[in-house]
C-alpha cells in the first residue's frame, strides 16, 4: 500500500499518540481508522464534528429519559386517550413537562431556558419549526412557536401543555395561548420564582 | 526536522488513497488539509475523551439516521408508560395487534434498507442502541434459530408485551415464525426459525 507523509499540528498527534499507547494500537492504524470514518460521513453527507454534535445530543435525550417510539403508534394511543380521558391525559403531560422544567433547571441552573429550548429543539425532529424568543413587541414576552404538520390535534394540545408545564417551573406564566392543529404559539411573561434561574434571550 | 514542516507541525503517514479523498473533501469545503485534519484529530479526542470510541459514535449515528427514517420520534418515557397503563387493561388485544403491524411494516423497511447485509443482525444493533429503555439486548442466529433477549429491570409488563409483539412483527417480515415465547415483565426471551 502506498503511504504519504501528511502534516497535522504536533500537540494533537501527541494526544492521539498517547490514546494509542494506552489502547496499545499502533498510531498509523488509529489514525487511519479515525480517517476511514470521517469519509463514512462524508458519505453520509456529513462532517465528523455533525455526527459527533448528534451523538451528542441522542444522548442528552436519552440520559433525559426520552425514548424513541413509532410515531403512528404514538400519535394512535394518544387520540385513543384523549378522546376517553382527556383532563387526565393533559394533567399527565402537564406534570411531564414540569418534571423536565426541574430536571433542565437542576442539570443547567444558569440558563435553563436556553437549554430545555436547544434540546428540545433537537429532539423533535418530526417538527417543522420551533422557537423560543423574546417578543418583538413586547420584550417581558416569551413567545413559544411550534409547527409539525404531522401532529394530530390531540397532541398538539399535549405537547403544548408539556411545554406550559416546562415554562411554568422556569418562573414563566402562561398569558396567551394559540393551538390548533399542528401550530402551537404561546405566550409567556416571567412571573419570578421558579426553579430556574433568568432565561437568556 | 524534515524540510518544509514547521514548528509545531508532525508528520505521520497515511495511505496515499485515504490521503486523496481527504484532500478532494477538505477542497469542497475550502479549507487547507492541515486546518481539515486538525479540526478531525480535535473531534476524535473529544470523543476519546468521553470514553467512547469514534466507531461507536458514527455506528450509533447511522443506527440513529436509520430510526428515524423509519418514522420514530422521541418522547418522555414517563408519558408513553402512562398511555400504554392506561389503554392496555381495556384494549390490549388491539394495541398487541397494532405493534405487531408495526413490527411488520419496521422488517420490511429493514429488508429493503439492508438488503445486502444481515438483517437480523441490523435488528439487533438497532434494538440495542436505539432502545434505551433495555438494559440488556442480544439477538443471535445460531443453526438457523434466532434467539431474542431483552432485559429492562424497569419495562413494565405492558410494554415488555408490546415489544415481543413488535419484535415478532420484525421476524414475521424477514421470514421467521415463533419457536418459544417467553417473557415477563422486563425479560424477554424468544426464539425463531426460518418458515
Amino acid at each position: 500500500m502506498k503511504r504519504k507523509m501528511l502534516a497535522a499540528r504536533e500537540d494533537l498527534v501527541n494526544k492521539v499518540l498517547e490514546i494509542a499507547s494506552r489502547k496499545n494500537v499502533k498510531l498509523y492504524g488509529m489514525i487511519n481508522d479515525t480517517l476511514e470514518l470521517v469519509i463514512r460521513a462524508d458519505d453520509m453527507g456529513l462532517s465528523l464534528e455533525e455526527v459527533v454534535n448528534q451523538y451528542g445530543i441522542v444522548k442528552a435525550a436519552k440520559d433525559a429519559g426520552f425514548v424513541p417510539v413509532v410515531e403512528s403508534l404514538l400519535y394512535e394511543i394518544v387520540e385513543k386517550l384523549f378522546q376517553r380521558s382527556k383532563s387526565w391525559v393533559t394533567k399527565r403531560w402537564y406534570e411531564s413537562g414540569q418534571w423536565y422544567g426541574k430536571y433542565y433547571s437542576v442539570k443547567l441552573p444558569q440558563d435553563p431556558v436556553k437549554a430545555f429550548k436547544e434540546d428540545i429543539c433537537s429532539f423533535t425532529w418530526n417538527v417543522s419549526e420551533f422557537s423560543v424568543a423574546e417578543n418583538e413587541e413586547d420584550k417581558g414576552e416569551l413567545v413559544v412557536r411550534c409547527v409539525s404538520p404531522r401532529f394530530p390535534f390531540s397532541y398538539t394540545i399535549l405537547f403544548s401543555v408539556f411545554l406550559e408545564g416546562a415554562l411554568n417551573m422556569f418562573g414563566y406564566e402562561c398569558v396567551k395561548k394559540g393551538v390548533s392543529k399542528g401550530i402551537i404559539r404561546l405566550w409567556f411573561r416571567k412571573v419570578g420564582g421558579g426553579l430556574g434561574a433568568e432565561g437568556s434571550f | 526536522m524534515p524540510k518544509g514542516v514547521s514548528r509545531g507541525k508532525k508528520l505521520t503517514l497515511v495511505p496515499t488513497d485515504l490521503l486523496e479523498r481527504l484532500m478532494r473533501i477538505s477542497n469542497r469545503e475550502g479549507k487547507t488539509l492541515y486546518s481539515f485534519v486538525s479540526e478531525i484529530f480535535e473531534q476524535a479526542l473529544r470523543v476519546y475523551e468521553s470514553k467512547h470510541t469514534l466507531e461507536e459514535v458514527v455506528d450509533f449515528f447511522e443506527l440513529m439516521e436509520t430510526q428515524k427514517a423509519s418514522g420514530a420520534v422521541i418522547t418522555p418515557v414517563d408519558v408513553l408508560t402512562y398511555l400504554i397503563g392506561e389503554l392496555y387493561p381495556s384494549g390490549k388485544d388491539v394495541l398487541c395487534e397494532r405493534w405487531y403491524e408495526s413490527g411488520r411494516w419496521y422488517g420490511k423497511y429493514l429488508v429493503d434498507r439492508f438488503h445486502n447485509q444481515d438483517q437480523v443482525d441490523a435488528l439487533g444493533k438497532l434494538l440495542s442502541v436505539t432502545r434505551w429503555d433495555l438494559k440488556e439486548v442480544l439477538v443471535k442466529e445460531e443453526n438457523g434459530v434466532v434467539k431474542v433477549r431483552c432485559v429492562s429491570p424497569l419495562l413494565p409488563l405492558e410494554n415488555t408485551e408490546l415489544l415481543v409483539r413488535f419484535v415478532e412483527g420484525v421476524m414475521d417480515s424477514l421470514g421467521y415464525r415463533v419457536r418459544k415465547e417467553d417473557f415477563m415483565r422486563g425479560i424477554v426471551l424468544l426464539e425463531f426459525e426460518k418458515e
